[in-house]
């Protein structure tokens, strides 16, 4: 089984939110806002979210991913979850 | 001449339907319209609700009115509202080996009243928001209860009419189901529909969507903005017998309320847009109800379907035939029935057969009968100032 590192963690998560945003991943960065620079609204948010929640097969803090400010918060959240 | 937008479904597979066709909007630039938000936020039916409430509010110039004070409503009629949404969601649950993530956008997207916020939220109108359902006159209904209100001084100006998506394939079995739908013309569609006609099979599925905006005439003097016409009366009621078949009694009685309420008499009309599904049942009964209210006059009144060009847009029909009736009272020119080729005996009417008619109308009727037997009739008068 493929080992899951803190990168590939950063890089779904580009993905997902690339894909919810209509962006292309290879634009974006860990250190993005996500409301200011990527313009995600909770709705948005929950999509990226269960997106995630279904690749990594993991339950995620809803309330707590939607008060967080960077794409890299969002990545330490989940590397807390996957035990990475 | 009239040229019908029905065709082959190829947007799903229609299999397992004996009807496979539809009247759909095939040029309908989303992108041209909405940015990538509203489009996640907004189910096809509100976006064509929105596009048209654009069109009609940059050409009564609505934009110069801003609406501090709540002066302008708005109320759209929609049968089926956000059904596609409703599909996709229970297809993420039900469809594959494993339940997948339902979107988060469902909720905004499957609700009825979206439409009517949406245009409010886009144009900054803060009078009375609904959306009315009152399945195939919702539209109807929607244009006659924006009339009320103006009527009452509760709104100086309203934006009103009706929008449909409803071509999903779970919604196409439904009425296949239901055996109203044509079955016998999927491979010349815009054959199928023949409202008056003794061979007709029944109605087409459709989509679309068509918006008035309705204004004081106090208001829109002072403003200097065209008036295309007036809606002078509104008959709205209830057959009360059954949730499917129509009545006649009841259609014929709409009919008379819009006339009173128009205070038109039955020899002022000159043009009749009819409900006119193309279905067994309803054709021959609306023929029935004209003759009860127009007597001898009814067989020389021109009366036209527009379901034989458009399909039947369930919720948005009235308001788009309600529309057509508008053009018709301001240009003196009834639209066509299509595929009305054999005239049925048991429809004793002056059907406008595939070509429009040059005609003097100076007030003409709009009829919309619906599942449920709400009827809503609506009156129009020539402006003439």
């Amino acid at each position: 089984m493929e080992t899951i590192t803190r990168n590939t963690i950063e890089q779904t998560c580009l993905e997902a939110i690339a894909k919810e945003m209509g962006l292309k991943s290879s634009d974006l960065n860990a250190e993005m806002n996500l409301r200011d620079d990527l313009d995600i609204v909770s709705l948005d948010a929950m999509n990226i979210i269960m997106a995630l929640e279904d690749e990594f097969k993991i339950e995620a803090d809803i309330e707590t991913i939607l008060e967080m400010q960077k794409v890299s918060d969002i990545v330490d959240h989940l590397s807390e979850r996957i035990n990475v | 001449m009239g040229v019908s937008g029905v065709r082959k479904i190829i947007e799903f597979d229609p299999t397992g339907s004996a009807c496979q066709i539809a009247g759909i909007v095939t040029d309908f630039d989303s992108d041209a319209h909405f940015n990538l938000r509203e489009k996640k936020s907004y189910e096809r039916f509100t976006q064509f609700g929105l596009a048209a409430a654009f069109q009609a509010a940059e050409e009564a110039e609505l934009q110069e009115l801003e609406d501090d004070s709540g002066e302008i409503g708005v109320i759209m009629g929609t049968g089926v509202g956000g059904i596609t949404s409703y599909a996709k969601a229970y297809d993420a649950l039900f469809a594959g080996p494993e339940e997948r993530p339902i979107d988060a956008y469902t909720i905004p997207r499957i609700m009825n009243s979206a439409v009517s916020s949406a245009i409010a939220i886009s144009l900054g109108l803060r009078g009375p928001n609904f959306t009315l359902n009152t399945a195939c006159s919702s539209g109807g209904n929607a244009v006659g209860q924006a009339m009320q209100w103006i009527r009452e001084g509760r709104t100086r100006a309203v934006i009103c009419g009706g929008t449909e998506a409803p071509v999903t394939y779970g919604l196409l079995r439904a009425w296949d189901a239901l055996g109203v739908l044509s079955r016998k013309h999927n491979g010349t569609p815009e054959t199928a529909c023949r409202p008056f006609d003794k061979n007709r099979s029944g109605f087409v599925l459709a989509e679309g969507a068509a918006v008035l905006v309705l204004e004081s005439l106090e208001s829109a003097q002072k403003r200097n903005v065209p008036v295309l016409g007036e809606i002078a009366g509104f008959g709205s009621n209830c057959d009360a017998t059954s949730l499917t078949n129509p009545d006649e009694n009841g259609v014929a009685d709409a009919i008379r309320l819009a006339l009173d309420d128009a205070e038109l008499n039955p020899e002022d009309i000159g043009y009749i847009n009819a409900h006119g599904t193309g279905t067994r049942l309803n054709d021959p009964l609306e023929c029935r109800a004209i003759h009860q209210i127009f007597g001898g006059r009814a067989a020389t009144l021109p009366v036209s379907s527009n379901k034989s060009v458009f399909g039947h847009s369930m919720g948005a029909s009235s308001a788009l035939e309600a529309l057509a009736t508008l053009l018709a009272v301001q240009n003196d020119c009834a639209p066509p029935t299509l595929n009305c080729d054999y005239q049925d005996p048991e429809c004793a009417i002056d059907t406008v057969s595939h070509n429009s008619r040059k005609v003097t109308i100076d007030a003409a009727l709009s009829n919309s009968f619906a599942f449920g037997g709400s009827n809503a009739v609506l009156a129009f008068r020539k402006w003439k100032p």
